[in-house]
Parts: C-alpha cells; structure tokens; sequence
C-alpha cells in the first residue's frame, strides 16, 4: 500500500467510517452524546497523529482504538474530577446501575449495556463491527487468548440475560 | 464428540482453521448438541447484528464530519490555557521592578515548578491580600500555605466539611516527586482552586486557579463541585501516580505527618 495516500483520501475513508465509530463508541459508553463526542476527540487525535498510523494496519481498527483509548481517558479524568471537590455529596447522585431483579425485559441494548466494559468492547469489535480476532485483539492492546476469553465470557453473561428476559415474559 | 464451548464460538466467528472448521462441520452434521449450541452462537451473532444495525442508518451530525475535514493540525492542547501570571513576576511588579507581565504557560513539571507558582489572574491578589493570611512567601521564593489554609491541608479529610472552614479538600493523592498533594477550594479569599504539596513541614502551593463556573455570581454561595478548573485538573492529571488516596490512606497519610516513604 502507498505510504503516501494523500490526506483527502484518508479523510473520505473517516468520513465513510464514522457510523461505524459512532455506533462502536456507543457501546463502549453506553451514552449517545458521549458517544459523539469521544468520536469527535478520536477523529481529532487521528488526524493529528496520521503519521503513528502503520499504514499496513487496518484503519478501522486503529480508530477504534483511538476511540477507546479516548473513552478510557475521559472515563479516568471523569472519575477523578468526581473525586475532586465534592467526595462526600456526591455520593446519592452516583447511584450505581443496579442489576436488581426489576422484571424489565432485556433487550439486546440493554443487556449489552450491562457487560463490564472489558467483555462489552470485545463484544462490540467482534460480534457487532465484524472484527476478526486478531484484529480486535490489536485494537484492544492485548492477547488473542484474553480476547477469546472475554468474548466467551460476555457472551454467556447475555446469553443469559437474553434468556432469563425471554423466560419472564413467555 | 465434545467439542469444547470455544472452538464452537471460533467457528460461529469464522476464526478456525481449515482442519478444524472441517472437524465442527461434521460434528453439526451428526451430533444434535453441536447443533443446538452452534445454532445459540450463530442466533446471538444475528441478533447482535440486528439489534445495533440501526444505528449505522441514522444521519452523521455535522460537527463529526466538519471534524473530519478539517486540514490536520498540530494537537490542540487538551485543556483550555487560561492567562496565568507568574507570582515571581507579580512580587516584582509589587516592588516596582516592572510591569505585570502577563505569559501563557505550558505547564511544568511539578520538580520545576517550586519557584514559579501559578497564578489565576486577578485571583491572586484577592487571596494574597484576604485578610485570613492563607498564604506567605517562603525563604526559598516560593508560595505555602500559611494560617488556617496551612492547618485544613494538614487536618481535614477529603469528606469534612466543618462549618467555619476556610478551605474544602478536594482529594490526596502521592505525587511523581513522591510527595503527598492535595487540592483545595477556597471559602473565603475568592472562588479559587489549587494545589499544594507537601515539603519538609510546608504545603508548598503550586497552582492556585480561579474556579471554572464564574457563572452563579450573586448567590452568595458556591457549591464545592463548582470549583473546578480545568489547569487543575490537568495538572493532576499529569502528576498523580497512582489513584487518589482513600480516607483509609488520608488518615495514614496524616498520622504520618504527611511524610512519604521514599519513592517506589
């Protein structure tokens, strides 16, 4: 491959990616507007970053990366600015999403919503955006092996989750 | 044959190789229960696939293409550089010596920053000159905390909030240099936030800003969460290692005088 695809034409494949990324980064923050913006800052970085993209990588898969790695970011400053000044009142807003035994049907958003972001991210790359694993494995910084193990695992957890919504209502 | 859970989801994934996908595909064939959990696999994947193909459909917002399109430009810093006086600069003024200069600062590291505090513009004078003493110049040229804002930095807990306190501690935490920091926001002297870390027996202050929301003037009050600042928060950023201390470590912290162990 050319290592001097002209700027425009990486940007137009951006451009055709940005569905992709956004519905990726909506899994992972589980939040549209977060969603949007931590595509936004990604986009941002790629760009300004072009020459650390291996241009024999795939493209979709180093901006999921970047993606997740701006979602990590944001979700670590998001903590600490939590913890910053308001220690103690916060404490009633930050209601953790509680897995109570509300007979709510799952749905497949929702379950999903409910995987631990390890097993959601590796969820979304292979199974929702079509990643191999190799692939995914690259954009989540680590082994195949943990990979494979994190999808079996997220995908029992919603298999169960699936079924035991289905099993209420029928 | 029992074909383990994982080489079945490898196959539903189209990740196995030549032999074995040939090995599962005759297990599908002849063996129901390899049938009945490929079929959960492959439903999954579909469902999946359904459940979230929507969202590819709906219309990009215009801020992600413009971001896109945008010629490449070098990273634009991550936090928003508000104009800062250098306090060195500002005693000079005081002195006479010349006139404010005002610099927009990257921000250095916390090692070089013991003579160079940072100050929010106007900020500083209204803390410098509150009447509750909550700074002084140390022999060294630099700022520490003084007074009742010393006394909070080395009492209160991140959580108390006592009724008469000058200062609210935000979180602890161990510094790079090895030193124990703390933030603060100020009740009284102007809606400020900062930084101070320990040295010897001083909280040396090394950024004092002014607190974000300028904006509920007229209240009279300011919630705690409302000090925040962006250079604050990114000099945290930069220099913690680690987590932020928990109550736990705080009060570890205190009995110990604020003296940490030499650095991991």
């Amino acid at each position: 491959m050319s290592t001097t695809e002209p700027i425009e034409n990486i940007q137009a494949r951006i451009i055709e990616l940005l569905p992709r990324l956004r519905r990726f980064a909506r899994n992972l923050t589980r939040n549209p507007h977060d969603a949007d913006d931590v595509v936004q800052i990604a986009v941002e970085r790629a760009l300004a970053r072009l020459d650390q993209w291996h241009r024999d990588a795939r493209l979709d898969s180093w901006l999921f990366r970047i993606v997740r790695n701006a979602w990590i970011d944001e979700t670590r400053s998001r903590a600490r600015r939590d913890a910053l000044f308001a220690p103690a009142e916060a404490g009633e807003s930050i209601g953790v999403a509680s897995v109570d035994r509300e007979v709510d049907r799952l749905s497949v958003e929702a379950a999903m919503a409910r995987l631990p972001e390890e097993q959601r991210s590796a969820v979304s790359l292979v199974l929702v955006e079509g990643l191999a694993y190799k692939e995914a494995a690259l954009v989540l910084d680590v082994p195949i092996g943990t990979l494979t193990s994190r999808l079996a695992r997220g995908r029992e957890a919603l298999q169960a989750m699936l079924r035991w919504a289905e099993g209420e209502t029928s | 044959m029992n074909i383990p859970d994982d080489i079945l989801m490898a196959f539903a994934d189209g990740e196995l190789d030549e032999a074995t996908r040939r090995m599962v595909e005759t297990a599908e064939r002849d063996d129901p229960d390899v049938r009945r959990r490929l079929a959960t696999h492959r439903q999954l994947r579909a469902r999946l696939q359904t459940a979230f193909a929507a969202t590819l459909e709906e219309p990009v917002p215009e801020r992600l293409l413009a971001a896109a399109r945008k010629p490449a430009a070098p990273l634009a810093p991550s936090v928003p550089v508000a104009p800062v006086i250098r306090l060195a600069d500002r005693r000079a003024a005081k002195l006479g010596a010349a006139a404010r200069r005002i610099s927009i600062s990257a921000w250095p590291a916390l090692g070089s920053l013991a003579a160079s505090i940072l100050v929010g513009l106007g900020l500083g004078y209204a803390v410098w000159h509150s009447p509750d003493e909550l700074l002084k110049t140390s022999a060294d040229g630099g700022v520490v905390a003084d007074g009742t804002l010393a006394q909070a930095l080395s009492t209160q807990l991140a959580a108390q909030r006592p009724p008469d306190r000058v200062a609210t501690i935000g979180l602890s935490f161990l510094a790079k240099s090895g030193a124990y920091c703390r933030t603060f926001s100020l009740s009284s002297g102007g809606a400020g936030a900062g930084l101070a870390c320990r040295d010897g027996e001083r909280w040396r202050i090394h950024l004092l800003a002014p607190a974000a929301n300028e904006g509920s003037a007229g209240s009279g009050y300011r919630t705690a969460g409302s000090n925040d600042s962006p250079q604050l928060r990114s000099l945290i950023e930069s220099e913690i290692q680690g987590e932020p201390l928990t109550q736990d470590g705080e009060k570890a912290a205190r009995r110990a005088g604020w003296r940490a162990g030499p650095v991991q």
